[in-house]
């Protein structure tokens, strides 16, 4: 009997020790754990350059969109800034006029201070993709004061709404002829509105007295 | 010895040295990666491509409008700035007040608007008058002007043919200056050829095939195709001809302060003096956005309005004419 068991024993001894190692690789608890796994530190220096590139495309394309924006403002803010100044042109040939034809018993330069410093007096020009109304006028105003290029009654939020400062430099008297002569606006237009998330773009013209210095 | 190294039987004494043939120990032990390893992996990694494509599209679309829009741009800034050239330069041969002048004159300004349900195949005469001459304009003939008989003064006439805008520049000249013609008659005897319907198709298959010579000779610049535009100029009342065809309907008047009052603005009217002021605006579009919009041109619905604003390049300019002296300074 004790024969009989050592044989079989021995048997499966033999057996045991002519299997192919590789059957060895179904021990799977022993294999898994003996394979190296990426440390907590890898882990995180990884997801740092994963997020820092994302992070540097992300912000490639805002900024892209944002260089955009800036040179659409640009592009608008000129065409409000033409219009505006052509109708003070506009204006100016026509106190230029009146002044000299006597039709009004003004001066050039009380005309233009009677337009300065009363409201609603010059209509505001119709400009390209802004919103247009028949109670919107020209402001002129101190530097402190903002206008909206909109009338509120009026208003498409689909359309372009800048905020402007249009206000003139100080008067000079000409030593020559004795009286002004000349005026220089300016034209601040903040291209964003009420939240002047974008920088303001400044213009000057120059406006004369055609004949009078 | 000084160096041991170079014994002859230093070698055999170094205890292992790895064979190139051998693969390394380490090797041996390492696993390869799993067919499911590799196809997340490769999911992961197919995904990954795709954002970046799909991203990569858009910044390409993206660029290739934008740039699209740079180009309709600066063409619209570039018309707009030659008609305010051609307006500045622009003169008139009478100070009156034209409802006093008889019927049988011609005007020597004319505009209109293009009628937004217009044919294609209509010409419309969008603006005509007369400017400083330059020197080197053609005659209808293709020759220099004659210099005996030459006025000083080009006849200028924007059309409108075929959603496309024409800038036709033709020196005047007087057939004796015996006796003068007005200007009128001067620019009203070039309009017939200017209107003509086959000289624009002429002009437009030499701009397609440059090989083609238009049988007109003067100078003529197509200055857009694809293009919207609204022209509208402010006179006095007294000063429009009424008894013309242009003249048929109300004007609008623009409300202003005591003393700064606007004259009424039209978009077609005929008068023997410039305007005091002229506001235009160009709707030009490329290929893609020219069909989008011509679908949605008379859809109202909030979807199509809004898809609309963004087609195309919008461009106003305000012209306002120096003829009583105001000065131009920037």
């Amino acid at each position: 009997m004790m024969t009989q068991r050592n044989a079989q024993r021995s048997l499966l001894n033999v057996q045991c020790s002519s299997w192919p190692t590789h059957f060895r690789t179904l021990e799977l608890p022993n294999f898994r754990t003996s394979r190296r796994a990426f440390t907590l530190i890898e882990t995180a220096l990884a997801m740092l350059a994963i997020g820092l590139g994302l992070l540097a495309l992300f912000g490639l394309g805002r900024l892209g969109l944002q260089a955009t924006k800036e040179s659409e403002n640009d592009a608008r803010c000129a065409l409000m800034a033409d219009a505006v100044f052509e109708t003070l042109r506009d204006y100016n040939a026509r106190f230029v006029e009146n002044a000299r034809t006597n039709a009004l018993s003004a001066t050039w330069i009380q005309q233009w201070d009677l337009a300065y410093g009363t409201p609603k007096q010059i209509p505001f020009p119709p400009v390209a993709n802004m919103s247009s109304s028949e109670k919107l006028y020209l402001m002129f105003a101190p530097e402190s004061t903002l206008a909206p290029a909109y009338d509120r009654d009026a208003l498409s939020l689909s359309d372009w709404n800048p905020r402007y400062q249009l206000f003139r430099q100080n008067k000079y008297a000409s030593p020559v002829a004795g009286s002004v002569n000349l005026l220089q606006f300016t034209l601040l237009i903040y291209p964003d509105g009420d939240t002047y998330s974008s920088d303001p773009r400044i213009y000057h013209t120059t406006l004369t007295n055609t004949g009078g210095l | 010895m000084i160096f041991p190294c170079l014994r002859s039987d230093a070698l055999l004494s170094v205890p292992f040295l790895p064979s190139p043939l051998r693969p390394l120990s380490g090797r041996k032990n390492r696993s390869g990666m799993t067919m499911i390893e590799l196809v997340a992996a490769l999911a992961l990694f197919v995904v990954i491509l795709g954002s970046l494509m799909t991203v990569l599209n858009t910044a390409t679309s993206l660029w290739t409008s934008s740039r699209s829009q740079q180009h309709e741009q600066a063409a619209a800034q570039n018309i707009s700035e030659l008609i305010a050239n051609d307006f500045y330069q622009a003169v008139t041969d009478s100070g009156l007040a034209s409802n006093d002048v008889p019927e049988t004159t011609r005007p020597t300004f004319l505009l209109s608007t293009p009628p937004t349900n217009a044919s294609p195949d209509d010409v419309t005469l969008v603006l005509a008058f007369a400017r400083h001459a330059s020197p080197q304009t053609f005659t209808a003939e293709g020759v220099l002007a004659d210099p005996n008989l030459r006025v000083s003064l080009d006849a200028v006439f924007y059309t409108f043919y075929n959603n496309t805008l024409f800038r036709h520049v033709i020196p005047l000249s007087y057939t004796s200056f015996a006796e003068p013609e007005p200007l009128g008659e001067l620019l009203h005897d070039l309009r017939a050829a200017v209107e003509n319907k086959t000289v624009h198709d002429e002009f437009l298959a030499a701009l397609a095939d440059p090989s083609q010579e238009p049988s007109a000779k003067w100078t003529c610049v197509v200055l857009a195709q694809r293009v919207e535009l609204v022209v509208q100029a402010a006179l006095p009342e007294a000063y429009v001809r009424k008894q013309d065809n242009a003249y048929d309907r109300e004007p609008t008047e623009a409300a202003a302060g005591t003393g700064f009052a606007l004259p009424p603005t039209y978009d077609r009217l005929t008068s023997d003096v410039l305007p005091d002021q002229l506001d235009l605006a160009l709707h030009l579009f490329n290929e893609a956005d020219w069909s989008t919009w011509q679908r949605l041109k008379n859809d109202t619905s909030d979807d199509a309005t809004r898809k609309k604003q963004h087609l195309g390049v919008l461009l106003s300019k305000r012209i306002a004419f120096p003829t009583k002296g105001g000065s131009r300074l920037p």
